[in-house]
């Protein structure tokens, strides 16, 4: 009797330590296995070091492991990160179908995955929580600065393209999604090509140039909308190659980003670029997937989807406010 | 034949880095054990058929450098024919890959073409391929039974695709050693002429390890993408430069008439070693790319023939 009276104790002793641990818990000394793709890539890169230093300033170990925008690689990598068995597993997914074996095994083996920059598709329940940018909404917006720019230069028709990154799946997609469905509703509009630069700027500026030649004897494209400011400004630059004048005049050519890079800003500015967006901004992006962790770690409950906030258009007329969290 | 010699060095390298990844992993207390030897084995999985087949193609002094093409295309295809059936699109892939072989082989032998031409014209066009197969889209598998039975473990740290590797790599050493196959694969890489001289069928031994390549290569492509749930035209990994690491680790000769399944298998091992375990470890992936680097180098090094006439032999 006295031993099952000690059994009773020693539970009940060791339920209320683990209860009160969990209820102390937070986000002090949680390691985090952080996947991300290449740091070559100058968004990844902010990303990157803005979340290892706030992450780090709350207290947790960040181990990083980065993979050439290899999805196979990036599965192989979440199968070494369940390894190591960390706190939790920060991903940002390269391919949002292929990651979704290798989240199960993580689920399997109590491993919590947050997702940042992408989103993964049918991830209920694979996921703790995600930060990313309103894909579809980003790209609603760049139609709505293409339309604006096209009507305040006094346009009733107009032939535009756009240059995207990798159509495959991801990201670009759903800015396609967004882009298109904008512009169907404004019928004065042709979009008259979509290309895939595969995120690469000088890609970009190839295809660009090859439009331009392909065009010029239609009278010209009107619009040209990069899918982000890295690519806007290769468009710029095969412009300026070609001698093609920018802006929204007849005769010229408006350039529409996204993204909120310096290059934007600087373009923006300069005359050379009509708008860009005001997401996704690591600064901000970081901020808030490093309280919704930490939220996550003390017991709150944290969203499935957080997005970027507030997501406007960028012109001439914002820029400043813009400049310095867009400074990447 | 002294085949067992030439896995000596393959092996001596896989023995220092497994006790070197061993040795560092417990002084980090790091205890998963099984989680890690999974993670290096599905790892193999993906480049040990892929390095056994551009292996053999290079110790027949050839080399097809479209293996990651061909094992895009495969997985791309398969995906699309599984509609109905997962088995009917593997065949599908696997077929292909073979099909691709069999068309180089017999450009590389009917019109004596140079197999690096010829390989990187199809690395070329399967690419562009994929891209046409798949609408430029990423496509699902619709068979998530098939994903989670070709993943599942198998005694812990196996799963089908690592026990097909590691079949793969049995059948070719059992016919290597076993067989006349093997003498008249390192004949023709030793030298074609002499070996052609000697009866050896040097056309038929070529268009049969390009064979191999397209085959392996397609499987490879094939599970990997069943594994992962999507076929993606861009291509799921970069295969190239592994599976080349991995046959020069092994022992393979860049100037042909050297190496065995054995050295290939061992060479593999250890790149995944080294990347299961660097990763396992927190070392960041550049710092792995160095890592990777000086145990080439080591290699190139202790294979130079010049180092010998340096070093002073014992009498």
């Amino acid at each position: 009797m006295t031993r099952l009276k000690t059994l009773i104790l020693a539970t009940a002793l060791a339920s209320t330590t683990g209860f009160l641990s969990f209820a102390h818990a937070g986000p002090e000394g949680k390691k985090l296995t952080f996947l991300t793709g290449p740091t070559e890539d100058r968004f990844i890169s902010t990303f990157s070091t803005l979340f290892t230093e706030k992450a780090t300033a709350a207290g947790m170990a960040v181990t990083q492991l980065t993979s050439p925008f290899d999805p196979a690689l990036q599965a192989q990598q979440l199968d070494d990160a369940i390894g190591q068995k960390p706190d939790m597993i920060v991903l940002q997914p390269l391919s949002s179908g292929a990651v979704l074996p290798a989240l199960g095994r993580a689920k399997a083996a109590g491993i919590p995955v947050f997702v940042v920059i992408s989103q993964v598709d049918k991830g209920e329940g694979l996921v703790a929580g995600t930060m990313a940018l309103d894909e579809v909404r980003s790209g609603e917006l760049a139609a709505e600065a293409l339309i604006d720019g096209l009507k305040a230069g006094g346009k009733s028709s107009a032939k535009v393209a756009a240059i995207t990154g990798s159509a495959a799946e991801g990201i670009a997609p759903k800015r396609i999604q967004g882009f298109k469905s904008r512009l169907a509703s404004e019928p004065w509009i042709q979009l008259v090509q979509i290309e895939d630069a595969n995120w690469a700027p000088p890609v970009a500026e190839q295809i660009a140039g090859q439009m331009f030649a392909r065009y010029s004897a239609e009278g010209g494209l009107d619009a040209l909308y990069g899918m982000n400011d890295a690519m806007s400004n290769a468009i710029v630059e095969a412009a300026d190659s070609a001698g093609i004048e920018l802006g929204n005049q007849t005769g010229q050519l408006l350039v529409i980003g996204g993204g909120c890079q310096t290059s934007g800003i600087r373009n923006i500015k300069a005359g050379k670029q009509y708008s860009t967006l005001s997401g996704p901004r690591p600064l901000y992006d970081t901020q808030k997937s490093v309280e919704l962790i930490s939220d996550y770690f003390s017991g709150k409950t944290i969203p499935a989807m957080s997005v970027t906030e507030p997501l406007e258009i960028i012109t001439t007329k914002n820029t400043d406010q813009y400049a310095e969290p867009c400074n990447y | 034949m002294g085949l067992i010699g030439e896995e000596k060095k393959p092996l001596a390298i896989f023995g220092v880095v497994a006790i070197s990844l061993a040795a560092a992993l417990v002084m980090q207390g790091n205890t998963s054990v099984e989680l890690i030897l999974f993670s290096i084995l599905q790892y193999f999985a993906t480049i040990g058929p892929v390095a056994l087949g551009l292996g053999l193609t290079m110790i027949a002094r050839e080399f097809d450098i479209s293996v990651g093409s061909t094992m895009s295309v495969a997985g791309c295809i398969a995906v699309v024919a599984s509609t109905s059936d997962p088995y009917l699109g593997a065949a599908c892939g696997i077929g292909v890959g073979l099909l691709i072989g069999l068309s180089q082989g017999v450009l590389v032998t009917g019109l004596g073409l140079s197999s690096i031409s010829v390989s990187l014209g199809f690395l070329i066009t399967l690419a562009g391929f994929a891209y046409v197969v798949t609408g430029n889209m990423t496509i699902p598998l619709d068979h998530a039974d098939v994903t989670s039975a070709i993943n599942a473990p198998v005694l812990g740290i196996f799963s089908f695709r690592s026990i097909f590797a590691i079949a793969c790599f049995a059948i070719a050493s059992f016919i290597f050693l076993k067989t006349r196959a093997g003498v008249e694969l390192i004949a023709t890489g030793s030298d074609p002429t002499a070996a052609a001289t000697a009866g050896v069928r040097t056309t038929r031994i070529v268009v049969i390890v390009f064979m191999i390549s397209g085959g392996l290569s397609a499987a490879a492509g094939v599970f990997l993408t069943y594994g992962l749930s999507v076929a993606s035209p861009s291509g799921l990994t970069d295969i190239l430069v592994p599976a080349i690491s991995a046959a020069i680790i092994g022992g393979v000769s860049l100037t042909g008439g050297r190496g065995t399944p054995i050295g290939i298998a061992l060479g593999a091992l250890t790149l995944c070693l080294l990347n299961a375990g660097l990763n396992a470890l927190g070392v960041s992936p550049v710092a792995q790319q160095v890592v990777l680097a000086f145990v080439l180098f080591t290699v190139a090094v202790a294979a130079a023939p010049q180092l010998y006439r340096i070093i002073p032999q014992r009498s």
